[in-house]
């Protein structure tokens, strides 16, 4: 074994994806790699973002394997090769993969755990072409096959895709039971990085088609501090890592979440046009839009539509905001009827009734709630039980019900509460402070509104905060043109640390530090750091 | 010369074995079945029914924590009697064992009524299991 060998092993087991590829590439130069070396190639590579490099190292290790009839193992490697086509969407040369390994090991008649992971994959394949009865039921077999031979991870991988199934199957606490059964079975085990990668973004995609928040939450900080500790790693399926900036959006902490988007996009392999870019960048347009950047929040909705992704309810939302009542209802109105089922129309619904109710059509936004309220009753979940209850109150209030709507938007301000939600427990008590000038109780209105400001002011919600403050007929806040989060870059810098330390400081990349310093400097029309460390005494932010 | 049905009866049990499916290997046996393990093997002596058949083949990926890799040789069957020639791979404690073992299969009507398994492993695999 060369010295090479050897550190290409060390930084394999360290972590260190892209270090193990490159002294692994460079030690096949001189002599071939062994089948172990070959696997952990392909791994590296996976890993480290290398797509192609990955697939021909699975290909030759799948070879290797065959041709010294090392049958079961040449079918793991094809397992993994089609593993990595059918989560890049290539279900055709996936599926290829699939059946050739499948033969080999039918022609010769062999019993061995890797019948499992083939099942594994067809599951894959038979569930991404929408066919997820039969995907729920190979799932199943591949999972009992991991059980008898002890194999932890397929067993694990298995559970989490016969959850999932089973979600779509509408058997929401069955799945749910089985994706955590599979989460805690995958943290408990030494499985593989592929594996604990694949097996995160499962989870936390189905916990955010569910809107089970909390579930997500738990998940989703587990995969930052796996994901945290390896700076090389790459993801195929980063809808995960858009989803943490989603959490983070939710809990109030919009800084956070805009540079969480940032980190995503850079961890994202492949980049263009994968999927979870569009919704990067409608998340980008959504903190825009609602921070009153509006150019801003228009680019972005224009680049995700591009990507693939919807602009809306964020752009249908722009124009209301801008007063453009009929094009925001004609947007949203096209964009829900589009969505084919209650669940997907579940995400449009806030912004719908809103629009709807701005343009005074009552009936479609009571007959749209009523609708979000069956799918709340079916998910059970806290998060559109209180979104239900926020646009239940909205429609009582439009149709003159004060008392109910009270009562409705008092249960969803605590559900709200209970989910850390602080712009939409802020929002909600925007309508309880309508609803209790409607029945005449001013001091009630007043306080509600006073409650919500610093909210709204926090997290420079500008329009929601001239809104508040309307109602209490106050002046509109003084502004330095600074976001909050670059406010806070700001003080570091007067404090004198460098980009270095204000990373670790705000655990972010040193290169959003940087962009962050670019925009500070730009808008504050300085040129240097010194500078930017005067303006920061004299207007008090350091 | 196309091989007879109960051949592929004796391939879906296996597979049924291997995928813990009660409801196939229902259908595939009678509810009096009898296995019969003989040779040096963990679960030597007759086990009845699909429960007892499935707990004693458990045995084996107990302890070898799953390390199993069967690989059929041939298979052969007429209507009453069907005989199936195995070679096995088992790992265990860090050592491995490659035995060749048969299984003989009695019919009746279509379903296995017995099945024996005889082990004609070497020496060393008494040792092995224990």
């Amino acid at each position: 074994m060369g010295t090479g060998i050897g550190r290409a092993r060390e930084a394999f087991n360290q972590q260190a994806w892209r270090r193990a590829y490159d002294e692994l590439s460079a030690a096949a130069v001189a002599e071939p790699l062994e089948v172990d070396d070959l696997e952990r190639l392909a791994s590296a590579a996976y890993l480290a973002g290398l797509s192609d490099e990955s697939r021909s190292a699975w290909i030759s290790a799948h070879e290797k394997c065959a041709h010294v009839g090392d049958v079961a193992r040449a079918v793991r490697c094809a397992f993994w090769l089609a593993f990595a086509l059918l989560n890049a969407g290539d279900l055709a040369r996936g599926g290829g993969w699939v059946d050739r390994a499948q033969r080999l090991l039918d022609d010769r008649k062999i019993d061995c755990v890797e019948r499992g992971y083939l099942r594994y994959a067809a599951a894959m394949r038979a569930t991404f072409s929408g066919d997820v009865g039969t995907g729920y039921e190979a799932f199943h077999a591949a999972a009992e096959i991991g059980v008898l031979f002890h194999d932890p991870e397929l067993a694990a991988l298995a559970r989490i895709g016969e959850g999932r199934c089973l979600i779509y199957l509408d058997r929401v606490d069955d799945g749910v039971a089985l994706l955590d059964e599979g989460m805690v079975a995958i943290e408990a085990n030494d499985v593989s990085a592929i594996a604990i990668g694949d097996a995160y973004c499962t989870a936390i995609e189905g916990c955010h088609e569910l809107f089970d928040v909390r579930r997500a939450d738990t998940w989703t900080a587990a995969l930052g501090r796996w994901v945290d500790g390896q700076p090389e790693l790459m993801l195929y399926r980063g809808q995960c890592l858009i989803h943490r900036a989603e959490m983070l959006y939710l809990r109030g902490d919009w800084d956070a979440a805009a540079d969480q988007i940032e980190e995503a996009c850079r961890r994202l392999a492949d980049p263009v046009g994968h999927p979870a870019l569009g919704a990067a960048a409608y998340l980008k347009g959504d903190l825009h839009r609602l921070r009153g950047q509006d150019r801003a929040a228009e680019a972005e909705f224009q680049l995700a539509s591009e990507l693939g992704r919807d602009p809306q309810p964020g752009l249908a939302l722009l124009r209301l905001a801008t007063g453009k009542f009929e094009a925001a209802a004609a947007s949203i109105r096209r964009a829900y009827h589009e969505a084919g089922d209650p669940m997907s129309r579940a995400r449009l619904v806030a912004g719908y009734v809103e629009i709807t109710l701005a343009n005074g059509d009552v009936a479609a936004a009571r007959s749209a709630a009523d609708e979000l309220g069956t799918v709340a009753g079916m998910l059970g979940r806290p998060l559109p039980t209180a979104l239900h209850l926020h646009v239940l109150g909205a429609v009582l209030l439009a149709e003159d019900q004060p008392e109910p709507a009270l009562s409705a938007l008092r249960r969803a301000l605590a559900g709200w509460r209970s989910l850390d939600a602080t712009y939409e427990a802020a929002r909600t008590r925007m309508l309880i402070a309508a609803a209790c000038r409607a029945v005449g109780d001013d001091d009630g209105a007043e306080m509600e509104l006073a409650g919500a400001i610093p909210v709204f002011d926090r997290l420079n919600a500008v329009r929601d905060g001239a809104a508040a403050r309307a109602g209490l007929h106050l002046a509109p806040r003084p502004s330095s043109g600074l976001t909050s989060r670059e406010e806070e870059v700001l003080a570091y810098i007067a404090k004198g640390l460098t980009n270095r330390q204000i990373a670790e400081r705000l655990v972010v990349s040193e290169k959003t530090v940087a962009t962050h310093v670019g925009h500070i400097l730009t808008k504050l029309g300085l040129a240097s750091r010194a500078a930017a460390t005067a303006y920061a005494y004299e207007h008090g932010l350091q | 010369m196309s091989s007879h049905p109960n051949v592929a009866v004796i391939d879906r049990m296996t597979q049924a074995i291997v995928e813990n499916d009660r409801e196939t290997l229902s259908r595939i046996f009678t509810e009096d079945m009898v296995f019969h393990g003989r040779g040096p093997v963990p679960f030597a002596g007759d086990h009845y029914g699909v429960d007892g058949l499935l707990a004693a083949l458990g045995t084996v990926f107990e302890l070898t924590d799953g390390d199993v890799k069967l690989e059929q040789l041939f298979c052969l069957a007429e209507d009453e009697w069907g005989t199936e020639w195995e070679h096995a791979v088992f790992g265990r404690n860090g050592q491995t064992l490659e035995m060749n073992d048969a299984f003989v299969y009695r019919f009746d009507d279509g379903r296995i009524r017995e099945m024996w398994f005889i082990a004609a492993g070497p020496a060393e695999a008494a040792s092995f299991w224990a």
